[in-house]
């Protein structure tokens, strides 16, 4: 259990170190630079083009940018933004709200329906119904996010318009809203984006937990509950559940990396404004503290996110709690 | 100390796992072929292939040429144009099947990358000894933990667009660490096995023991996750170009014409249903063939009535 938490832990380190020299040396190797836009501008000096150089530290020799920069980095000192010009820390502190948001809905929802569907076929394999959920969800699950973010946005934003379009609140009104009017209006932002990534894991959590049910079924607890004079329904739903619960915890903490990836997406179709935005927005701006910035600290979230699903994973299974 | 002089395999009795029955066999393409879902699925994606092959006939139209910017701009379909127009007044057929060139070009070849490298580098972790075992190990851990499309956004949104061989290699080089992980896995089970402590005994060095008694035997579950590999990296390279960071205008990929028509969702449908449906079927098939692999691997399909 310590050992799980102290190697994972030495992991985040491992991928934070990993994920800013990375980008430090993508950053230095890639063709072009911030400022390269300047030089055609007119009203800019070489002088004036100089001392902005001069500012950001782009003038001095790699190595001592790169140390820099790590000691910085490892100071929590994450720079600033140079096209929203304040911290990216800021920056951050903004948007990665706005995913946990967006992600814990989705997961919490994802999971209610996988395990109730993946229960329910189960409960009748081999039925019709099993065999056509068993398809659905296969093919559900070999749906990229973003066309279903597209055919939701199409179908439920602007043929029937039920939900907005986009963003996290609306607009205007939103100054002239009470807190409960707020709260719905949020709310009503979040269901095409959070829908989105809902089906998508729910159809993955769905093909876990009906495989991990039937994996359960054959062994002698299963048997012995059933000897015992309990109805088929509570034999499934609550002593095989509860036992083919933990695989699906587990998987969790795989999907949470695609996840994130997913939100990437999401957050790009329905301009919801999350870490995904904001690294699409800071690579399409060439805003080098910001790129560098929200992928530490994205690379962090993932693993992070990932540490606490296997921690309840393992938390959930009493036969790893001694390891 | 003398060496033994070279023994033949036979001779120790091993040769019934020293020498595995050839890959092709062992997969039995007829139990895959068997299968309708398969077999719908595999013809298919033949038929996608030889649309990629041979794009230059079969496009009526030129897919980069701007047949008539006004008239033209996001026309239905109709007879001239089945698939209708894109906003640049693009023949969107023509553009569908060099977008399918291009796309699933992309996504083979990434794979065979990452099939290769994650292959090597789980067998070195498995068979190099402990700290490099450890260490690759570690450094896996810390890959796996990052998603890939940021990896890939970091790569390809700071060096602007990218050429399709580019793309290939950078695609391919961010999807090889499931490849590596199972590859450890199997390896270091069957380096416990009788052969390979025989072929150890005969004095056969590391290298020649990983190439020629252990991969031959990690070759079936390779082909199943690099069957699934195809499917993760086309839907990868088509969100990279959806996203505007893929290939480069006015190169087509399924993804590059969903882009065009993100904005005309509604008004002009088919320039997001017709390469969307495309990807959709296209991922699907290649994972009902992996599913179907993977059945055939672990002997599952010999259960069925």
């Amino acid at each position: 259990m310590l050992g799980l938490v102290a190697r994972r832990t030495l992991v985040a380190v491992l991928v934070a170190f990993l994920v800013a020299s990375l980008s430090f040396l993508l950053i230095h190797a890639a063709p072009g630079d911030p400022f390269a836009g300047m030089r055609e501008d007119p009203r800019i000096t070489p002088e004036l083009a100089r001392q902005t150089r001069e500012l950001y530290g782009l003038d001095r020799p790699l190595g001592e940018q790169y140390l820099r920069y790590m000691s910085r980095l490892a100071r929590g000192d994450l720079g600033t933004s140079f096209l929203q010009r304040r911290p990216v820390r800021a920056v951050i502190a903004d948007a990665l709200p706005n995913t946990l948001l967006l992600m814990s809905t989705a997961i919490l929802f994802a999971f209610a329906l996988g395990v109730t569907l993946g229960a329910l076929q189960a409960y009748w394999r081999g039925s019709r119904f099993d065999r056509l959920a068993g398809s659905l969800s296969l093919a559900v699950a070999s749906v990229p996010e973003y066309l279903l973010a597209l055919a939701l946005l199409a179908l439920f934003a602007f043929l029937v318009p039920l939900f907005p379009t986009t963003g996290i609140r609306d607009p205007v009104l939103w100054r002239f809203f009470s807190p409960l009017e707020r709260l719905t209006d949020v709310a009503r932002h979040l269901v095409l984006p959070a829908a989105t990534l809902t089906i998508i894991l729910g159809a993955v959590v769905a093909r876990y937990q009906r495989a991990a049910l039937l994996d359960v079924l054959p062994e002698d607890f299963v048997r012995t509950a059933r000897a015992k004079g309990n109805p088929a329904t509570r034999v499934l739903f609550v002593h095989a559940l509860r036992n083919a619960l933990l695989p699906t915890i587990t998987l969790l903490g795989l999907v949470f990396p695609a996840l994130v990836g997913g939100a990437v997406f999401v957050e790009t179709v329905f301009g919801w404004p999350g870490m995904g935005r904001t690294i699409v927005e800071a690579l399409a701006g060439r805003d080098y503290p910001l790129v560098v910035g929200s992928l530490v600290i994205g690379s962090l979230f993932v693993v992070a996110g990932s540490l606490v699903a296997d921690t309840a994973a393992a938390l959930a299974d009493p036969r790893t709690r001694t390891a | 100390m003398t060496r033994a002089a070279p023994v033949s395999f036979d001779v120790v009795g091993a040769s019934a796992e020293a020498a595995p029955i050839g890959v092709w066999r062992r997969l039995q393409l007829a139990a895959l072929w068997s299968n309708r879902p398969a077999r719908a699925a595999i013809l298919l994606l033949a038929a996608l292939a030889a649309i990629a092959l041979m794009a230059p006939w079969l496009a009526p139209y030129d897919p980069a040429t701007q047949l008539d910017i006004i008239a033209l701009k996001n026309t239905a379909p109709s007879a001239a144009h089945p698939f209708g127009t894109d906003p640049y007044g693009r023949d969107v057929l023509s553009r569908m099947i060099f977008g399918t060139r291009v796309s699933l070009s992309i996504a083979l070849l990434a794979m065979l990358l990452s099939t290769v490298i994650g292959t090597a580098y789980g067998l070195t972790a498995a068979l190099g000894g402990r700290i490099a075992d450890a260490t690759l190990m570690r450094i896996l851990d810390a890959l796996i933990g990052i998603p890939r499309i940021l990896m890939l956004l970091a790569v390809v949104g700071l060096w602007g667009t990218l050429s399709v061989p580019a793309l290939i290699v950078v695609v391919g080089l961010s999807g090889w660490f499931s490849a590596a992980r199972l590859v450890r896995t199997q390896v270091l089970t069957l380096r416990e096995r009788d052969f390979v402590a025989a072929a150890r005994g005969l004095g056969a060095r590391t290298s020649a023991i990983a190439v020629r008694h252990i991969l031959p035997h990690v070759a079936s579950p390779v082909l199943v996750a690099a069957t699934f590999g195809v499917g993760a990296a086309l839907v990868i390279e088509v969100g990279l170009s959806f996203l505007g960071f893929g290939v480069a205008e006015p190169q087509a990929s399924w993804g590059s014409i969903i882009r065009d028509g993100r904005e005309f969702l509604v008004s002009a449908w088919w320039l997001t249903a017709v390469p969307g449906a495309a990807l959709v079927v296209t991922v699907l098939s290649v994972n009902v063939v992996a599913d179907r692999l993977r059945d055939i691997a672990s002997g599952r399909h010999l259960h069925e009535p």
